[in-house]
């Protein structure tokens, strides 16, 4: 489903968002899980955190090398058989697997979760070229026969209770009888969207990691439509980010090792598959061609900024799990693709050519900086949003900049702090007229306006009372 | 056919261009690299227990039977508690040797293809490792000749010798066997969602059930 940032507001989504009580239950629930999950798989190892500095270390030393890593993961996929589609934005990517489609005559697809194909809009670029794309991880299904966006990007369908989804699939997937049982559910899925792998002509996947030592690409999956997809269509079109990649395999087991712990709890998912190149001679199943689309899209800007460790970001989740924005709100609030404190860095960066819309999504903070500490590879996600804001305030209108300066320039002076403090006490009876000024009923809408004493510390120190 | 679409120059000059080590943007600097990158090291290897034990509990815990000992008792098992009619076997020496077994109890056994497989209600194959820390068996397409056996039926029943078991997924990712073949796969349990109201319901598209049978001969 193509994806442009939303044109209503940040206020707007969220105000939707926080009216619904099942949203909210799920999310909230959902968190919970997963963060409890996270504790108990990183109490099973030693030393988390020592290696969670080290992974950072790792991400920032593949990217710093990034050119050259991913030559030779280009050439060590083509060496295995594979192809290799450098794809400097979304048309281009989008255009490459269409003329896939197009000359394999493909008439259906199975697709196994891929989030930058949802920042493409590959599926409707698939659909164009005569191609139905069906998405195949079970959450993704959901919201794509609900004509919806994921609302997390490891549970996309966390927004929706078991009756919505039954009804989602006697409306749209013609399931015959009203039952709402999860296992029953799941049968239901499982045998419609089996029929759908053992026909489709091809499959195409995201990449949770680049390997370039061998040329592989690693799928971490927990239902198994990873695998069919990789397993039975003719062909596989794999969709990487460029910076999902790393050097060697030691660097991959490290990554791999904090990936599943952090996103889920488990120690490894149900599936974690390394793809190298096409079928070999003599195998009875298997992808005839494997191509692999390295997607930039905005992504090289990124590089050597000061945004640069956001390229760092695995995928994880993690962080949507501990912010207390993401947990009130769920991810449809954020507008785009990518929800919590990553999607609050990424939106901005990536979906800029929305301007305000997207800059404003780094105001779904709170700094409280549970992000960073969650976070498996120690992207200091909360410097980086106060680096958009920093970047956001430098753009505001002059008659704001103006009134911060003057504030700024005032309590830079002890003087005039001293001076401003103490007609604060004397004038706290109007304090709830700033209600009034311009901008400030939105301002003390959802602020307590606080009591202002009677007098300032300064006169209190003098008078020895404190 | 040339297997390169796109402008490699061009894509990797955007980035030559840019790249550089991190740089540090609030109180939180980046690390250097790690001069070795660190292997996770599990608390259930601590004092160096037995593999199969650690590996046995780790399994269970991802919901996958571990089966030991006569492994005619333990095909018998699997066939009454899955009321498997139809089978499909990989091309591995361990899963050839369970088709007799099968048969005996009245099995159809045919060599894996995609049809037959789903059709099947279990798939037998071999593993080329398994990780004692995780639960884990490690499929090869190359050795098992296929990568469905052991996805399409609802009941997957790998076979793996003891020797087999490593202790750690790092054992398989840094020092497993290479050159990699077109598909090497890390299964660690059956089949799962949580997409349901977070509720795990096992058996998605994948099996429903993975029983792991440790073969004591070397």
């Amino acid at each position: 489903m193509s994806w442009p940032l939303a044109s209503s507001t940040l206020r707007q989504r969220t105000a939707v968002a926080v009216a619904d009580p099942v949203l909210r239950r799920n999310v909230g629930n959902a968190v919970e899980r997963f963060r409890a999950g996270k504790a108990d798989a990183y109490a099973s190892i030693h030393d988390p955190d020592g290696l969670r500095r080290a992974a950072r270390g790792v991400r920032g030393d593949v990217l710093s090398r990034w050119a050259e890593v991913l030559e030779r993961l280009a050439d060590n996929v083509l060496a295995a058989g594979g192809h290799v589609c450098w794809a400097p934005d979304a048309d281009a990517a989008n255009a490459y697997i269409a003329g896939v489609a197009r000359r394999i005559g493909a008439r259906t697809a199975v697709k196994s979760k891929s989030m930058a194909t949802e920042e493409t809009g590959l599926n409707e670029a698939l659909a164009a070229a005569g191609c139905s794309v069906t998405e195949t991880d079970l959450g993704e299904w959901i919201i794509q026969l609900a004509g919806e966006h994921p609302s997390h990007i490891i549970i996309p369908a966390v927004h929706r209770n078991r009756h919505q989804i039954a009804e989602t699939f006697q409306a749209a997937a013609g399931m015959p009888e009203p039952v709402t049982e999860p296992e029953a559910l799941t049968a239901f899925a499982r045998a419609e969207l089996r029929r759908r792998f053992l026909e489709a002509d091809l499959g195409i996947t995201g990449v949770n990691l680049g390997v370039a030592e061998t040329g592989s690409v690693v799928l971490v999956t927990n239902e198994g439509n990873g695998r069919m997809v990789t397993a039975l269509p003719r062909v596989h079109v794999a969709v990487m980010g460029a910076e999902r990649v790393v050097d060697t395999w030691e660097q991959a087991d490290l990554i791999l090792g904090l990936l599943s712990k952090a996103a889920t709890g488990q120690a490894l998912t149900t599936y974690t598959s390394i793809t190298t190149g096409p079928r070999r001679p003599g195998e009875a199943d298997g992808p005839e061609e494997f191509h692999l689309v390295i997607l930039d899209n905005g992504r090289s800007d990124l590089a050597g900024s000061e945004f640069a460790e956001m390229l760092n970001c695995i995928r994880c989740g993690a962080c949507l799990n501990v912010c207390p924005v993401y947990r009130q709100t769920g991810g449809h609030a954020y507008g785009w693709v990518y929800s919590g404190p990553m999607g609050a860095v990424l939106t901005p960066l990536l979906a800029a050519g929305a301007g305000d819309h997207a800059a404003e999504v780094a105001n779904a903070s709170s700094l409280c900086g549970a992000c960073m500490e969650a976070c498996p590879v120690e992207i200091p996600l909360q410097d980086l949003l106060l680096s958009l804001r920093r970047r956001k305030a430098a753009a505001a209108p002059a008659a704001e900049r103006a009134a911060w300066r003057a504030w700024a320039a005032a309590w830079s002076r002890p003087p005039a702090y001293r001076g401003s403090a103490w007609l604060a006490t004397r004038a706290r009876r109007l304090a709830p007229l700033a209600a009034r000024l311009p901008g400030g009923r939105r301002w003390t809408a959802s602020r307590t306006v606080p009591a202002v004493a009677a007098r300032t510390f300064t006169e209190r120190w003098k008078a020895g009372e404190v | 056919m040339n297997r390169e679409a796109g402008d490699r120059a061009a894509f990797l000059g955007r980035i030559r261009h840019r790249q550089g080590p991190p740089v540090t943007v609030g109180p939180h600097p980046a690390p250097p690299p790690p001069a070795v990158v660190p292997e996770v090291r599990y608390r259930a290897l601590d004092g160096g227990p037995d593999l199969l034990t650690v590996f046995a509990e780790a399994a269970a815990r991802a919901a996958a039977q571990v089966h030991l000992g006569d492994p005619a008792a333990a095909v018998a098992a699997i066939v009454a508690a899955h009321d498997i009619r139809r089978a499909v076997v990989s091309r591995e020496p361990e899963a050839q040797a369970l088709g007799p077994l099968l048969t005996a109890r009245g099995v159809d056994v045919a060599a894996y293809d995609p049809a037959t497989a789903a059709a099947a209600d279990l798939g037998v194959t071999s593993a080329i490792a398994a990780v004692a820390a995780t639960g884990s068996v490690v499929v090869d397409a190359g050795t098992a000749g296929s990568r469905g056996a052991g996805v399409l039926p609802a009941v997957h029943l790998c076979a793996v010798p003891r020797i087999r078991i490593v202790a750690t997924p790092s054992d398989v990712l840094r020092r497993g066997p290479r050159p990699l073949p077109s598909n090497r796969v890390l299964v660690t349990g059956p089949s799962r969602t949580g997409d349901i109201e977070q509720i795990i319901t096992l058996g998605v598209h994948g099996p429903v059930a993975v029983h792991v049978l440790v073969l004591d001969d070397a």
